[in-house]
Order: C-alpha cells, then sequence, then structure tokens
C-alpha cells in the first residue's frame, strides 16, 4: 500500500497523487471541477505550514486553504507509481515528510450525495 | 446575430470581447443582479453581431454569484452562437467548461487562446484533433490579433448562413436544454478531458516558469511586507496624482455656482435649488471621478497582472481571524478608495455568509471621501502629529473591522469552516488597453450607481435646508436645522453636542466629504478659513472624538444603496444601525475617558 498521508503535511516540491477529500459534497465537486479531484497529480508549490497551499496542477496554480488541505488524502507520486506494492522498498522523493503522521484512512460516505444541484 | 463570449477567469475573455467590439459596448448590470453585464457590437461584412461577455465561470456548477449568471445567461436558450475561449496554456483545465457547454448541446464554438505564454513555453495543441474530439469548430489565434477577429467573423456568417438555410436551428427554435446534462459527473467529465488533453497537447518537459520564481518572493515571508507597499504606493499615487484635477474640478464648480449666482434667479428658492441643489449635488459626483478612476485604474493593472490573487493569499491568514477568507481581501481593500465599488465586488465570493459578512465590515475601511475631514481636523487641532492622528483612524477602522468580524462569527454567521479555492494566475505586463477599458467601465457604472443616490440625497438635503419657506439656508430656523437642534442632546456625552455637528453629519450622510462644506456653509466661512471657526466650537479631545465618530458611523447613501442592492434592505438597514450604535459608543469612551483623564 502506498503511503498515504494528508496533503497539509507534504512538502514543498512533492509531487502527489491526490486521494479522496473527506469533507462537504459541495467543495468536493468544486475539487473534482477544478482538477483536485481524488487520482489528479499535483505538485506542491509551497506550503508553509502556516498559509494556504499552493498546488500546481497542468500549468495551473491554485491555493487551497490549509483547513481543506487538512481533510485531502495524498500519496507521493513516485510511491503510487509502484503500484499497490508489496515491497519495502518504496521510492519516494521525500519520505520522511510525509511519515510524519501516521496514515489516515478514513473511508466515508459513498458517492450518492454528489447528485445535487 | 447574438453571440455569448464564455470562459474560465484568465482564459483571455474580455481581451477577445475588446478586439471584437473595441470601445463599441456598455456595461450595465444584469437584470435584477449588480453583476456586471458587458455587451457591445460588432458589425462582420455587414451582418451586425451582438456580443455578450459573460461573467468568467470554472464550470457550469454556479457557485457565486456572478457564476450563476453565467449558467443562466447559457441556459437562457437566447444566443446564437456560444463562443468558448480557452487558454491553450492551460488548456486541460479549461477544456472542463467547454464539455459541460457541450453536454448541454449549446452551440458552442471554441477559440484556442493561443497567448503569447502559451507560445513561450512551447506548447503545441492540434487544433484539428482538438475539433475532431469535441465534435464542433475550434478557432486557434491570438486573442487580441486582428486575425482572430476574422475568422470569428467569417465563422459566425457562415453559421448564419446554416441557419437561414435551415440547416441549423437558430436560438429562438432550438429547444431549451434540460439539465440531463448534469448527470454525467464531475469525474467523469474530467476523465474525457484528460483522454481529449493526452491527444491534443503537446507540452515540452516544464521548467521552472518565471511565475514561480516572482512568487517565491510574493507568497514567501515577505509576501505581506511586499503586499502593503504595494498598497500604500497605490493608494498614495492615487490621491497625489488625482488631487489638482479633483481641486480643478472644485473650483470650477464653485465658479460656476457662482456665475449662476450673478444671474439673480427669481425666486430666491431657485436660485438657491439651482447653486446648492443641482450644481453642488453634481459636484459631489464630479469631484471623485479623477480619484475613483485612477484607483480603479491601478486596482486593475494589478488584477491583470496577476497580483491581487497573491495579495489574497498572504492575507488570508489574517482575514480568517475575522472569519474571513483571503477572498474578501480584496473587495475590503477597495473599500478604502470608495465603499460603494468594493460592496459590487464582494459579488465574486462564493458563499453567502463570507459575503454578507465581508459587506457589513466594508464601511469601517475608511474610504477616500473620510479623508478630507480628517486632514482639517487634525491639521486644526494636531497640527504636530495630524499624519499620525489620520493613521490611526484607519488603523481604528481595521481593528474594529476585526472586532466585529469576530462577533457577527459568533453571532450571526455561526457556521462551519471556510473553503478557499483561488487560482494564481500567472504573471504578465498588464495590457494598457484593457486596463483603461476596465477601470473607464468601472467609473461609468460607479457614476451611475452612486452618482444617482448621491444627486438625490443632496437634492433632499436642499430641500430640508431650505424649508419653510424664507429661512436661511441650512440656518437653525430650518428644517434640518430643528432636526440637528433635536439631535444635538443625544451627542452632548461625545462632546459636540451642539446643533452645527448634528447638522453637518446628517448632510454626511449624503457623502462624507460633504461635512466640511456644511461647517463652511454654517460658520458662514471659506472652507479655507474653517480651521480657526472650529477651534471655537471643538476642543482636541471632541474633535478627536468628533473624528472617531466620522469614521465609524451611518456609511453614505451611495454605499447603502449598493448595500441594499447587493444584501437586501435588511441588511441595508442593519449596517446603518450597528455602525450609528458603534460610532457612538467608540466616541463615547474617547471623549469621557480622555475627560477623566483630563485631557479636555
Amino acid at each position: 500500500m502506498a503511503r498515504r498521508s494528508r496533503l497539509s503535511d507534504a512538502s514543498e516540491g512533492d509531487m502527489l497523487i491526490l486521494q479522496r477529500y473527506d469533507g462537504d459534497s459541495v467543495f468536493q465537486q468544486r475539487l473534482q471541477e477544478r482538477g483536485l479531484g481524488p487520482g489528479s497529480i499535483v505538485q506542491v508549490l509551497r506550503n508553509d505550514r502556516k498559509n494556504p497551499l499552493i498546488l500546481k496542477s497542468g500549468e495551473t496554480r491554485i491555493a487551497v486553504g490549509r483547513e481543506d488541505a487538512m481533510h485531502m488524502q495524498a500519496v507521493i507520486a513516485t510511491d503510487a507509481a509502484q503500484g499497490e506494492g508489496r515491497g519495502p522498498s518504496c521510492v519516494s522523493t521525500r519520505p520522511q515528510a510525509l511519515s510524519r503522521t501516521p496514515p489516515r484512512m478514513i473511508r466515508r460516505r459513498s458517492h450518492a450525495r454528489r447528485a445535487r444541484r | 446575430m447574438r453571440v455569448a463570449l464564455a470562459g474560465n477567469p484568465n482564459a483571455g475573455k474580455t481581451t477577445l470581447f475588446n478586439t471584437l467590439t473595441g470601445l463599441r459596448h456598455h456595461v450595465g448590470n444584469w437584470p435584477g443582479k449588480t453583476v456586471e453585464k458587458k455587451q457591445g457590437m460588432w458589425t462582420y461584412q455587414g451582418e451586425s453581431i451582438e456580443v455578450t461577455d459573460l461573467p468568467g465561470t470554472y464550470s457550469i456548477t454556479p457557485y457565486a454569484e456572478d457564476e450563476r449568471v453565467a449558467k443562466e445567461a447559457l441556459e437562457s436558450g437566447a444566443f446564437d452562437a456560444i463562443i468558448n475561449i480557452v487558454d491553450a496554456a492551460n488548456l486541460e483545465h479549461h477544456l472542463y467548461l467547454t464539455l459541460q457547454l457541450l453536454d448541454r448541446h449549446l452551440p458552442v464554438t471554441v477559440f484556442l487562446n493561443m497567448s503569447r505564454r502559451a507560445k513561450k513555453k512551447g506548447i503545441r495543441i492540434d487544433a484539428t484533433a482538438l475539433s475532431a474530439a469535441l465534435g464542433v469548430p475550434v478557432i486557434a489565434g491570438e486573442a487580441n490579433s486582428e486575425e482572430a477577429k476574422t475568422r470569428i467573423g467569417r465563422l459566425l456568417t457562415h453559421r448564419r448562413r446554416l441557419q437561414d438555410q435551415g440547416h441549423l436551428p437558430k436560438a429562438e427554435q432550438r429547444a431549451l436544454p434540460n439539465d440531463q446534462g448534469e448527470s454525467r459527473s464531475a469525474d467523469e467529465v474530467r476523465q474525457q478531458v484528460k483522454a481529449i488533453a493526452e491527444m491534443a497537447i503537446h507540452a515540452p518537459s516544464r521548467i521552472p516558469s518565471r511565475s514561480d520564481r516572482v512568487d517565491k518572493i510574493a507568497t514567501g515571508p515577505g509576501g505581506i511586507p511586499l503586499f502593503l507597499i504595494i498598497m500604500a504606493m497605490t493608494f498614495q499615487m492615487t490621491f497625489v496624482a488625482s488631487a489638482p484635477l479633483s481641486q480643478l474640478i472644485e473650483t470650477g464648480i464653485t465658479s460656476l455656482g457662482g456665475v449662476v449666482g450673478l444671474l439673480h434667479l427669481q425666486p430666491a428658492w431657485l436660485a438657491s435649488l439651482v447653486v446648492d441643489g443641482i450644481i453642488g449635488g453634481i459636484g459631489a459626483v464630479l469631484v471623485f471621478i479623477p480619484s475613483i478612476f485612477l484607483l480603479f485604474l491601478l486596482l486593475s493593472m494589478l488584477e491583470d497582472s496577476g497580483y491581487m490573487a497573491r495579495a489574497a493569499y498572504v492575507m488570508d491568514r489574517s482575514m480568517r481571524r475575522m472569519g474571513l477568507h483571503g477572498k474578501s481581501f480584496l473587495p475590503m481593500v477597495l473599500g478604502f478608495g470608495c465603499n460603494v465599488p468594493a460592496v459590487m465586488a464582494t459579488r465574486t465570493l462564493e458563499d453567502r455568509h463570507s459575503r454578507l459578512l465581508t459587506i457589513l465590515l466594508i464601511p469601517l475601511m475608511s474610504c477616500s471621501a473620510r479623508l478630507p475631514v480628517y486632514v482639517l481636523f487634525a491639521g486644526a487641532f494636531f497640527p504636530a502629529r495630524a499624519g499620525m492622528v489620520i493613521f490611526l483612524l484607519y488603523i481604528l477602522g481595521i481593528l474594529m473591522a476585526l472586532l466585529m468580524g469576530i462577533l457577527f462569527r459568533r453571532t450571526l454567521f455561526r457556521r462551519k469552516e471556510l473553503h478557499l479555492l483561488l487560482e494564481l494566475p500567472p504573471y504578465r505586463l498588464p495590457m494598457v488597453k484593457n486596463t483603461l477599458i476596465t477601470a473607464w467601465d468601472r467609473t461609468l457604472l460607479f457614476i451611475r450607481n452612486a452618482g444617482t443616490i448621491i444627486l438625490s440625497t443632496v437634492l433632499l438635503i436642499w430641500f430640508l435646508a431650505s424649508v419653510p419657506q424664507g429661512v436661511a439656508y441650512a440656518s437653525r430656523h430650518s428644517l434640518i436645522g430643528r432636526i440637528g437642534i433635536l439631535a444635538a442632546p443625544l451627542l452632548s456625552p461625545l462632546g459636540f453636542g451642539f446643533w452645527e455637528a448634528a447638522v453637518a453629519l446628517l448632510f454626511g450622510i449624503a457623502a462624507k466629504e460633504v461635512i466640511i462644506g456644511t461647517f463652511a456653509a454654517l460658520y458662514g466661512t471659506a472652507a479655507t478659513g474653517l480651521g480657526p471657526a472650529l477651534q471655537a466650537h471643538f476642543t482636541p479631545l471632541s474633535a478627536a472624538s468628533f473624528l472617531v465618530f466620522v469614521l465609524l458611523y451611518t456609511p453614505c447613501a451611495a454605499a447603502l444603496g449598493a448595500i441594499r442592492r447587493e444584501a437586501g434592505a435588511k441588511w441595508a438597514a442593519f449596517t446603518a444601525g450597528y455602525l450609528l450604535v458603534l460610532a457612538w459608543i467608540m466616541a463615547f469612551l474617547v471623549f469621557q475617558l480622555g475627560t477623566l483623564a483630563g485631557w479636555s
């Protein structure tokens, strides 16, 4: 299993694959529409642990609120590329940064709620 | 034929609009909304085309007021064609909206903006493949080029011919799109975008761009100091550069009044109506124009350069203390210039609570109309420390906003977390033509929105100051003088319980800087000789208390009008009321504590 952690704990320069956002469904949809849904690859341009994060998605830079980033899971892209790897040899650009917090794997509500306007 | 421009913010929509229509356009409001509506005419080979610039939107799912307007317009079926502008450098993000439009079977033509940025990055896009994948025409070009204009014109006239021959349905014949397009989830649309993007985009591997390097400073630890410097320079430039022009206008108005006075219009009330009412009222609007235009110009340059989004970013953390996020900051900054456009600018905020709270706090940003009052009083009573006194007033306003923000967040708007999703567009040199047009449009909108209100309030006050018939203008025997005498006791605990102050403050509701003119009229001096006259009535302490009151009390009629339109009459009344109470309490504290401390 790839290392998974909160987006808010990522380090600057990391390439990440975003996972789920466990907050309200309206914002979840907004994230998806702006290319920050589960499975999107982003680079962390700035994370100073105080201000919002700045992510780069394609050629677009988007600032995401720190509180929102705390509710987003992410894995390091190189890590995930190793697949749902068995081996201990997860190659990661910044392993120490992401292992700082224990992985949270909360599976919550299905996507059924999304079907509202 | 009627054409709409749709696209993401920062896609080059405004540039294309200006290219197509030039100066042949006007700005108004969408019916019942305060969202700007830009419409222009364009004649291509005899075919007159009405172009509507829709508010920028990332998707057809509306989150903010302006996005709702765009969605409704798009789905209204009022357009023969929709030009969807996408930026080549950002294609993967911008195609999301395109696919949503196509899902709704709208008559879309894609304009692929091959901006300079995209070229510099070496991004190449296969327009034919893109067109095939989307199933609609794709025109590639630069948004500010004549060539783009011609090609769009050719395509539109061709479409027109097809419509005339019955091959394509006309706007009014097309069945209204139903909501079935929404059955696709955001995820599915994204997947398709990705597939199309992979096929059509050839982008070289990325190198860190110049924007990233500038951002190292602008969003780093030095971000807040940099921001403060930029803002200070903006306001400094606004006031310094516009002062001579405003002065000129003021002199012109005064001498016009003088000339008309020489005509000895009969009866006397008519002369007074023309000089004090109409000319004075128009003057009150006109003196604003140079500074408003300049402020809008500088701010739209900052906006166009991409810096404003960074300002929102660096201020996010501080704004959260008062229960708002960084995006609320831009409207509040505008508030220092004029509260009216500031209130109008809140429409970009996504959720209603943030929007309302921002509107409630904007009047605490000391607008430029209050400044002359500060300058006059600070000069007369604290000549050695005038600058400091004025600075402290601005700070007091900000502190009050902070305090009231926390208070309102605890009471009126108790609520969940605040989401922030803010695009930071790449930096670029502001385009002169675009910023000039934007600033001019906003100024016109200001004149139309605020002007009528200021004018009618001035006329109302003229009336109150002139009845009953035969009284000297605004004297103690006039209706407004009597109201002032009634109100004066309420102001006694604040240190300025005389009727002239009450009348001046009432007049100040028309426009804050009118306070000075009123004092001048009541004390029978020219505005320049007002200092000594004021010193005869105020002490330094009561002057300080008066300044605090002027900073905080009921916003001017134009601002209240804007609040009413944005948030409803209830909230306008609430704003007027809470600020009056707050001003009274703060002025009371200043005067009473000052008296206790023996400063009187």
